[in-house]
């Protein structure tokens, strides 16, 4: 009986993700609003907002059986047996670009993610979910001369929108009692476009070109953890991560109307690829006491072997270095609701696959957060705030500072123990 | 399953994202703009005169009378052919008299030539059936009527096209009297419209042959061209009798116009569907003319290269621009207001007309500018016309037909500067926008 009853709530739960990983890729919203992200498939999620975004988004070493750390699919293993954890996140991202000649401010609100997570059997685990992959998001006001006609204008107002939706499944199976291994096995979709507006003093109308781009492909990554003590207060994971490079088909048409429709050009153009390069990512985390937590990540990804179709744009190889640390007063027995709290802080320092006009860009963040355990057994609702920079004003260049304010929840249900009010 | 709803909340919270997004020029010099826009206006335009060996002036509710020595286009000279219905009439008296019998024509505003000097009409009565000429349900400004010999009626006047008053040609008397004969007697010939037609064939109006003034357009409707018996009986005062022979089967009215280019450029300009005069062959000029035939074919022999500006491209707009030369609008002939664009094959037969965004056909959007006469000019949006002429993807021999709107009532006519004519200012013209989207 009971077991039926968990049944329709993981049906639920998947109709859910189902129904919300329609609503991305169909509504095809702009939910970036940057300049960045008119490279390539547009801004990569480089971090995993959810419960570590306290933490510098630190994870490839964490392994933890309160939350779902996609980061390293081989910590998936730490869930508890008959525990069941849905989370979900979104975030703000309060943003001042700056460049020389100019400074706007933009703010937005974004789904972040969507999962869950369950054991299996005693030494498989298994996650599921959705997360926003890149997006696409910018909207650039050009004047241009009529080739020809020297001193005749017309505004190109370019907009791009759009996204790659990651579509996940995650598994996870211990090898020995202090060593597992996982593989996160993803589908990536979505479609991004960029839509120019051509106005001239020539035309009533105004001309629309779009250009559609839909990518998609399964992309794998693989992790593995080893946990073990050094002694009675200290234990250890270690971690590693890496994914292969893989090819992401594209499909490209091109469509120019005018506003009354008339479809002036209508062209299925080309097939072609963009390319993930491989990716590499250690990880270590210590715990000390099972209260205090410090992690430190490393990630590489060899973005320089990819080809920028912009000519101002090129990629080079990434780095990133995070650090976090949580810390909790007491996990057995608290005095109060603020010793069950965990608190976060963390640091990372990116330098991003992006290289400008022949100048790398840096991502810097510092972060603090703060995971509230809610009434029901090991559930929380998190809020991690990063403070960041993004790039630099010289030149033509532009800066981003941000603020992200990331919120989730985490959810605990256990399996086959009937609970009072269920 | 509390925990369940809450966790819906929370998703549907994610419908509720949202996010601001005015355009600026951040990351302008980085963005790739993949539009283009480039102004072609050297695509070579090549333009000739072709002459039509027969049009349809039949049915046109007008009669072009009249012959005159255009500078630029020859003797130009119309006859008008048209037949008469007989009068209602009830028992005549043995003392009607005819007084006179004349034709009746009224002006339409329309003329061609010099409406200054003097203009000889002549009237014959036909001798065959006007209706044993029709061909596919119409009559031709080729088409020939026999007619007596000997002019029925002559007047010798000067035109006002523009006056409301009608001109009264003063036809032989025995006509009249002819009639009333017949009518009295109650002879066979007035007891049905055919037999009527029978006896009386029609009348052609024609100007006389050393005429060198205008040629003028009447109504050729029934109502308003006619006939007109006068008589009076005997002993009485009252003569303002008469009986009106109004114009019949206008269908079947039509204007024989010829033209003789002997002497002029277009002297070697055949006949027929296949024959052209191309612009360079006359001195960068062609020609247009309602009634007569002539007409102006456009080309565009290299619109091919323009495709090759990028990869995806498209025609946003042309615009054909035509400049009537400066010496052919003077005192004696007006620009016509509107033209007519067709496209055609290699055989310039009239496929379809260039229609303007309201889907009517175009009509040239004539400027006038009287005080610099090189401003005024036709202009013609061929967009659609060229769009589908850059993607034909047969080598069909597409070009334009020119021709004035009234082609087949008028003589309205038209002098353009082809593309290489030595006054910049009168060369014809294509402005293409052409959109050019680079992956």
């Amino acid at each position: 009986m009971m077991n039926n009853l968990k049944k329709i709530q993981l049906v639920c739960c998947l109709v859910l993700a189902i129904c919300s990983s329609t609503f991305c890729s169909l509504s095809a919203q702009n939910l970036t609003n940057s300049p960045y992200s008119m490279f390539g498939i547009g801004e990569i999620e480089s971090e995993d907002m959810g419960w570590n975004s306290g933490m510098g988004s630190t994870g490839i070493g964490i392994s933890s059986s309160n939350f779902l750390n996609r980061i390293n699919p081989a910590s998936y293993n730490a869930i508890d047996t008959l525990s069941f954890i849905y989370e979900f996140a979104l975030n703000a991202r309060l943003s001042k670009f700056e460049s020389a000649s100019s400074s706007q401010h933009e703010n937005r609100i974004n789904f972040k993610k969507l999962d869950m997570g369950f054991k299996v059997k005693p030494f498989w685990s298994m996650a599921l979910g959705i997360v926003p992959f890149s997006s696409v998001g910018y909207k650039v006001n050009m004047q241009k001369g009529v080739e020809g006609s020297p001193y005749e204008n017309f505004t190109d107002n370019i907009q791009g929108d759009g996204g790659i939706t990651r579509v996940y499944w995650g598994n996870s199976i211990n090898l020995t009692k202090h060593f597992s291994v996982g593989v996160n096995s993803s589908f990536l979709f979505g479609s991004l476009s960029q839509t120019e507006t051509l106005q001239a003093g020539e035309f009533t109308n105004e001309v629309y070109a779009v250009n559609n781009t839909t990518l998609k492909n399964l992309y794998f990554e693989f992790g593995m953890q080893y946990s073990n003590r050094l002694n009675s207060h200290l234990d250890y994971t270690l971690g590693a991560v890496y994914a292969n490079r893989t090819k992401l088909n594209k499909y490209s048409t091109v469509n120019v109307t005018t506003s009354s429709t008339v479809v002036l050009l209508d062209e299925t153009t080309y097939k072609g690829s963009f390319t993930l390069p491989e990716y590499y990512g250690a990880g270590l985390s210590l715990t000390l006491n099972k209260k205090l937590t410090a992690a430190a990540d490393y990630r590489f990804q060899k973005w320089s072997s990819v080809k920028s179709e912009n000519g101002l744009a090129s990629y080079v190889d990434s780095h990133r270095l995070s650090v976090g640390l949580q810390y909790i007063p007491s996990n057995r027995l608290p005095k109060n609701y603020f010793e069950r709290i965990y608190y976060q802080a963390g640091a990372s320092m990116e330098k991003t696959y992006l290289c400008l006009n022949g100048q790398q860009q840096n991502n810097y963040s510092l972060s603090a957060g703060l995971c509230f355990p809610l009434r029901f057994q090991k559930s929380y609702v998190h809020i991690g705030v990063q403070e960041g920079q993004k790039g630099n004003v010289s030149n033509i260049l532009f800066r981003e500072n941000y603020t992200l304010v990331t919120f989730g929840i985490v959810m605990h249900d256990f399996w086959f123990i009937k609970s009072k009010f269920d | 399953m509390r925990k369940l709803f809450l966790f819906a909340i929370v998703l549907m919270s994610v419908f509720f994202s949202c996010t601001k997004n005015d355009g600026s020029t951040l990351g302008s010099d980085f963005v790739d703009s993949h539009s283009r826009l480039i102004l072609v206006d050297t695509v070579t335009v090549a333009t000739s005169t072709v002459k039509y060996d027969s049009i349809a002036t039949s049915g046109k509710n007008v009669a072009l009378v009249g012959q005159y020595r255009d500078g630029d286009l020859g003797l130009v000279s119309s006859k008008s052919y048209m037949e008469f219905g007989m009068p209602t009439f009830s028992a005549i008296s043995n003392n009607a008299t005819v007084d006179s019998v004349k034709l009746i024509l009224g002006y339409n505003k329309y003329y061609y030539g010099d409406t200054t000097a003097v203009q000889n009409i002549y009237v014959n009565r036909l001798t065959s059936y006007i209706s044993g000429k029709i061909y596919e349900g119409s009559l031709f400004n080729v088409t020939h009527i026999n007619s007596a010999d000997t002019p029925l009626g002559y007047l010798q006047y000067t035109p006002r096209p523009k006056s409301r008053k009608k001109i009264q040609i003063p036809l032989d008397k025995s006509l009249g009297i002819d009639f009333l004969n017949k009518m009295r007697g109650g002879a066979d010939e007035f007891s049905s419209a055919s037999l009527f037609l029978q006896y009386f064939k029609g009348l052609v109006v024609y100007a006389g042959q050393n005429d060198n003034s205008a040629i003028v357009g009447f109504n050729a409707s029934d109502t308003s061209t006619y006939i007109r018996l006068f008589y009076h009986i005997n002993g009485t005062l009252n003569s303002d009798t008469y009986y009106d022979f109004q114009l019949t089967n206008t269908n079947e009215q039509f204007n024989q116009i010829s033209s003789d280019r002997s002497g002029t450029a277009l002297a070697n300009l055949g006949n027929g569907l296949l024959h052209k005069l191309d612009a360079q062959s006359t001195n960068q000029i062609t020609y247009a003319q309602a009634g007569v035939g002539l007409a102006t074919r456009i080309e565009f022999p290299y619109l091919t290269e323009i495709p090759k500006l990028g990869n995806y491209g498209t025609i946003l707009k042309a615009t054909l621009y035509i400049k009537p030369l400066r010496s052919s609008y003077v005192h004696n002939v007006s620009l016509p207001s509107q033209l007519n664009l067709y496209s055609t094959v290699s055989n310039n037969q009239l496929e379809s007309a260039i229609q303007n965004t309201s889907g009517n056909n175009a009509t040239g959007n004539l400027v006038l500018d009287y005080l610099h006469k090189e401003n005024t000019q036709y202009t013609f949006d061929i967009t659609s016309y060229l769009k589908a002429k850059i993607n034909a993807s047969y080598t069909q021999n597409l070009a334009l037909i020119l021709m004035p709107a009234n082609y087949y009532s008028t003589l309205d006519r038209l002098i353009i500067g082809g593309q290489k004519n030595k006054d910049v200012d009168y060369q014809i013209g294509v402005k293409i926008y052409y959109m050019v989207y680079d992956e």
